[in-house]
């Protein structure tokens, strides 16, 4: 189905839908270990959506589930109104994906690499957008180099523009400022929020606090596959208002260090308790 | 103070060693896999294993049996069975040690200086020989572990049928492994030299050169076996002198100067209770071999290394580039042709990837090379038995050559994606489309080069027309479904987080791939069986190919169609389902 045709029958459908990413129940097991447990989520239209925790929280994985990259041992993941397993190429056609490690394929010069995704996106007279793209992110003395020959950075904003290039209803992305210079970093920040202000949904995963607080209208605090709190930055402020960890101030990394420990302090309890 | 400096059991100081490394790796990566998955593996391999080791003694006495028509038997167990067998099994190693040599180069550029895991090492405080040593045993077991594991089970089948003793075995292993060793030890130096001192930024095309240089080599070495002097003689033997002259040749080494010839006659006097000498000359060129590499490798290895990131070139052009027309025309074929014109431009920019052409071309000259050296007579009335005759023969080989070369282009297909398959994968793209994209991109080469045999075959030999046209609907078959169940087995078990390309090719899934090929390709030949036996024994019954238009030829067509159709689907099905599971 061309692109187009798709986003007409998305503009139908998709205004009718609370949620654009519907996770429910989401568990992924690893053998005995489950890495997130069943864990639900929502977001809805035009909001950025910031999925915060410390390492091994869970939060790669969840993005993976809502990717296609794993499959949930129980649970379901929709982005658009699409079941990610059941109409996988449906809910791909409606998210863009910006990785954490950004791999490319190293012969294909920066132009090469867009058009295929203009193709696999069936999106119709993509040069124009294309260009615009790599003089956004100041890539076009580079694009028609191999990307082999990029720095870690470029290479990241070329993935950023590959996720963007078809514009899709959504977007996932995992620790978008990895390698980015300042001037990019800004210019991501902005970008996303941007994205969102125009009815898209954007969902983040990320460790740095003062990013998620510029840009996300709710947060989800994530640890050992649990969701610990979810809300907008004044519902948490409101639920962990007590001084702790000697940060002050309603800061986010306040609420965060608040809600790892209160968990922490309950894991202890029930083990003293057993 | 000495007291505070004793290293006490609890503060043990860990002597990092690389080769422990390694293996705790595999063990972890073994210890946590999927149990069922071995148990497969291990049956499949038990079964390949157990069929070489039925066929090596089948044939054994087979040989043995049949010099007892024109000798005394216990003379022609000893003395034609041996030199029959003898030659086999060197011609065997011939061809196995100059495949190895022929990718020795452009795996031990993979494995060398490639490897993810070299950023990580090289930084470590190691001397680089002790990487280079490791690396070295990587490039052994990815360029020389399959040749490795198939040569075993008929050196362990010809030490039980002659009652070898008990030192024959460990020797004889050791002497095969040395004879895959020599040519990854030459590879590995020549990689060491070409990254060294080769231009900046064309390393990898250089070594691809050499790849030709090699490939020649390969072609000169399968004709060093001289395979017609066999036959001719053989057509010959009416008289006691043709007999002498042909046990003469046998029993000969072809070639005394190559290590393989060496490691022959060593096993064949071993495995009848004689220690022969050639086994320390095989050793001791090894040995220098290796000294050779090593020495070479404390002078330039880690030079190499550090050259080989700094070569890249930038030259900026800012200039938009629009779609060629090939990019536009297959993208009329949506998302799957797209993906193919992805594939082709990776392949043609890659050395490591567009060198397994060579391959192709290399086999296609060793099959053209050895069916052109029969010496049959096309003009007699006489040899049309033997011609039609060795024209099916060669129906088989075409699939081994067409497999051989699937190993190489269409397994690695889907796994060549690497670390970068994410994109694909959270692309809207279906699994079976992507699946049929790499078939497609694979098929012209094969078909090609089937078609290309397969008219060869018929045209050099004059063949019927029943077994020309067997020949080209053979070559058909083989390229459809060989194709496919190369991507198709690559689909189900892709190995995208390999640490060097040439890991890909040389892996178990490869071996299944091979030996199913091999499997089909054997089917193929069994299925036009009768066509071929009836236009060899009575040329006469069925002129041109009115054969064909009997109700049994009709069948024999619908059943080649069948399995053809069958043989293509269920492997890219197969391959596509498993892939659409993969995490």
């Amino acid at each position: 189905m061309p692109k187009w045709v798709w986003h007409k029958l998305y503009g139908a459908v998709g205004a009718r839908l609370d949620g654009m990413i519907e996770v429910v129940n989401f568990t992924k097991r690893f053998g005995r270990v489950a890495a997130v447990n069943d864990v639900s989520l929502t977001v809805k239209p035009g909001e950025v959506f910031g999925l915060l925790g410390p390492n091994g929280a869970g939060k790669t994985t969840t993005i993976r589930g809502m990717t296609g990259l794993t499959r949930p041992t129980s649970g379901t993941v929709r982005v658009a109104g699409f079941d990610v397993w059941r109409e996988p190429v449906k809910a791909k056609g409606a998210f863009g994906y910006i990785p954490d490690r950004p791999y490319l394929y190293g012969k294909l010069t920066a132009r090469e690499l867009l058009r295929f995704i203009a193709g696999l996106h069936k999106l119709p007279k993509a040069d124009s957008e294309i260009e615009r793209w790599l003089e956004f992110f100041g890539l076009t003395d580079f694009s028609n180099e191999l990307i082999e020959t990029y720095s870690h950075g470029m290479k990241q904003k070329l993935t950023i523009i590959s996720a963007m290039l078809p514009e899709p209803p959504v977007l996932i992305v995992d620790e978008p400022m990895v390698g980015l210079d300042p001037r990019a970093a800004k210019q991501a920040r902005e970008l996303l929020s941007d994205y969102a202000k125009k009815g898209k949904t954007v969902l983040l995963t990320t460790h740095s606090l003062p990013v998620a607080e510029a840009v996300a209208h709710r947060i989800a605090v994530l640890d050992r596959g649990h969701v610990l709190a979810e809300g907008t930055l004044e519902e948490l402020q409101r639920r962990t208002s007590e001084e702790r960890s000697g940060v002050e101030g309603n800061t986010l990394e306040r609420i965060f260090f608040k809600l790892v420990e209160e968990e922490e302090l309950e894991r202890q309890r029930v083990k003293d308790a057993a | 103070m000495s007291s505070l400096t004793k290293v006490t059991p609890r503060d043990r100081v860990y002597n990092a060693s690389l080769l422990e490394l390694k293996w705790r790796g595999l063990w972890n990566s073994v210890t946590r896999g999927n149990p069922w998955a071995y148990v497969a593996a291990a049956v499949f391999v038990g079964a390949v294993v157990y069929g070489e080791w039925i066929g090596v003694f089948r044939a054994l006495e087979y040989v043995c049996n049949a010099g007892r028509t024109f000798l005394d038997a216990k003379a022609s167990c000893s003395i034609v069975g041996r030199s029959i067998s003898s030659r086999v099994l060197e011609s065997g190693l011939l061809v196995l040690a100059a495949g190895v040599t022929f990718s020795a180069i452009t795996t031990a550029i993979s494995t060398l200086y490639a490897s993810d895991d070299l950023n990580f090492l090289l930084a470590q405080p190691i001397p680089a020989a002790r990487v280079f040593a490791v690396k070295l045993l990587d490039t052994y077991l990815s360029a020389a572990g399959v040749p490795s594991v198939l040569t075993i089970p008929p050196l362990l089948a010809i030490g039980a049928f002659f009652g070898a003793a008990w030192w024959y075995y460990p020797l004889a292993m050791l002497a095969a492994l040395i004879t895959y060793a020599l040519p990854v030890a030459l590879g590995s130096s020549i990689a060491i030299f070409l990254m060294r001192f080769a231009p900046a930024g064309r390393v990898r095309e250089v070594a691809t050169g050499l790849g030709v240089v090699m490939s020649a080599s390969l072609v000169y070495l399968i004709r060093a076996a001289r395979p017609e002097e066999l036959l001719r003689q053989l057509g010959q033997s009416d008289s006691d002198a043709a007999i002498n002259k042909l046990l003469e040749a046998l029993g000969a080494p072809s070639n005394p100067l190559l290590p393989s010839s060496w490691a022959s006659d060593f096993i064949w006097t071993a495995a009848r209770g004689d220690l022969n000498l050639s086994i320390l000359l095989l050793t001791g060129t090894a040995a220098m071999m290796m000294l050779i590499a090593g020495w070479l490798a404390s002078r330039a290895y880690l030079e190499g290394w550090v050259r080989g990131l700094e070569s890249s070139r930038v030259k900026l052009d800012p200039r938009p580039r629009r779609a060629s027309s090939m990019e536009t025309a297959l993208g009329r074929f949506g998302a799957a042709g797209h993906l193919v014109m992805k594939d082709a431009r990776l392949l043609f920019r890659d050395a490591t990837q567009w060198s397994q052409l060579l391959i192709l071309v290399a086999l296609g000259g060793v099959y053209v090379v050895s069916v052109r050296a029969f010496p049959i007579p096309l003009d007699s009335d006489q040899s049309l038995i033997l011609r039609n005759a060795l024209g099916f023969m060669t129906l088989a080989f075409q699939g081994f050559v067409i497999a051989g070369v699937g190993v190489r282009m269409a397994f690695p297909s889907v796994s060549s994606e690497g670390y970068g398959y994410w994109l694909l994968r959270t692309s809207p793209i279906s699994t079976a489309n992507i699946v049929l994209a790499k078939f497609w991109g694979a098929l012209p080469a094969t078909l090609i080069l089937a078609l290309c045999l397969g008219y060869f075959s018929a045209s050099s030999l004059n063949l019927s027309p029943v077994i020309t046209l067997s020949s080209v609907l053979v070559a058909f078959s083989s390229a459809f479904a060989i194709t496919a169940l190369g991507v198709g087995v690559g689909a189900a078990v892709p190995r995208f987080k390999s640490d060097n390309p040439a890991e890909i090719a040389f892996s178990a899934g490869g071996l299944i791939y091979m030996v199913l090929a091999l499997f089909y390709s054997g089917l193929l030949v069994v299925i036009v069986a009768r066509p071929a036996y009836l236009s060899v024994i009575n040329p006469n019954a069925y002129p041109g190919l009115s054969y064909f238009a009997t109700l049994e030829g009709i069948v024999v067509l619908g059943v080649l169609a069948l399995v053809t159709v069958l043989g293509t689907l269920l492997p890219l099905w197969f391959g596509w389902t498993r892939l659409d599971r993969f995490e």
